[in-house]
């Protein structure tokens, strides 16, 4: 089990290699902020020692016990699986503000307060 | 087991501790003998599929009703069983990606978990274009269209 420390690492580093992402990639761009907001998420379940086993349990649980984390992150979840599962894409400009700029900032202030980091 | 007097005023009763013999005689006459006991469970199963059932229609209701409300937005609507479970896929009208719509959709989300919590189900939309197979997502021809 990933402990607390090591999941806000890794969402860092994602946080790190978002902003080296061009708008040429801008799939990629929602890809990584869910992929930064999966690990903010597991930090948050990880400081009750209650790691998630998969995408199923993780949204079950942000669902039932953290419902306004979900509403910021289920967008995250939609947009970049309907980017990597499909050819039709979104523009970076979109990305950057309604997923970058909006649901991730807003999961990671929450995730954040709660944990005592801010 | 009572059923010694089997009246309406005296209905039989099962108990889920009752070892005594039962013999059932289905519509075919293929006789069987089980337990009061395992009768019993049979019949709380039975119960709570009924129940279940009737939770799962509601839902369909709901989502369809929750659509129809919304019909300049949605286009078409599906329940299908997933590796995740059961999701509902709301198609949007349109080729744009609608984030206008997440916050309603995510609202919806939350409340089919509170209100059905024997059918729990996550809620994904993303635009209706001819173009894009359906089969990314799910199998259309396993799929209950609940609106469209």
């Amino acid at each position: 089990m990933a402990s607390e420390a090591a999941h806000l690492q890794k969402a860092e580093s994602n946080q790190t290699f978002l902003e080296t992402i061009s708008d040429q990639f801008a799939d990629w761009l929602a890809i990584v902020a869910f992929y930064k907001a999966v690990h903010l998420v597991e930090a948050m379940f990880a400081r009750d020692g209650d790691p998630s086993h998969s995408h199923v349990d993780r949204n079950r649980r942000l669902k039932q016990r953290h419902p306004e984390i979900w509403l910021q992150f289920r967008p995250l979840y939609d947009a970049s699986k309907w980017l990597r599962y499909t050819d039709r894409s979104i523009s970076p400009q979109r990305i950057r503000e309604e997923l970058v700029g909006k649901r991730l900032r807003t999961v990671e202030s929450l995730i954040r307060s709660r944990l005592g980091l801010t | 087991m009572s059923a010694r007097n089997n009246t309406i005023a005296d209905p039989i009763r099962l108990h889920f501790s009752d070892q005594t013999k039962v013999v059932v005689t289905p519509d075919d006459e293929d006789r069987f003998m089980t337990t009061a006991a395992e009768a019993a469970r049979a019949c709380e199963h039975v119960q709570n599929l009924f129940q279940w059932k009737q939770e799962f229609d509601r839902l369909l209701t709901h989502v369809h009703g929750w659509c129809k409300a919304r019909n300049e937005t949605v286009s078409r609507a599906y329940l299908a069983a997933t590796g995740e479970g059961l999701d509902v896929f709301l198609l949007t009208a349109g080729p744009e990606y609608r984030f206008d719509f997440d916050d309603l959709v995510s609202e919806l989300d939350i409340e089919l978990a509170r209100r059905f919590k024997n059918c729990p189900s996550g809620v994904t939309h993303f635009p209706d274009t001819p173009s894009e197979p359906l089969s990314s997502f799910f199998d259309p021809s396993k799929a209950l269209q609940l609106y469209g």
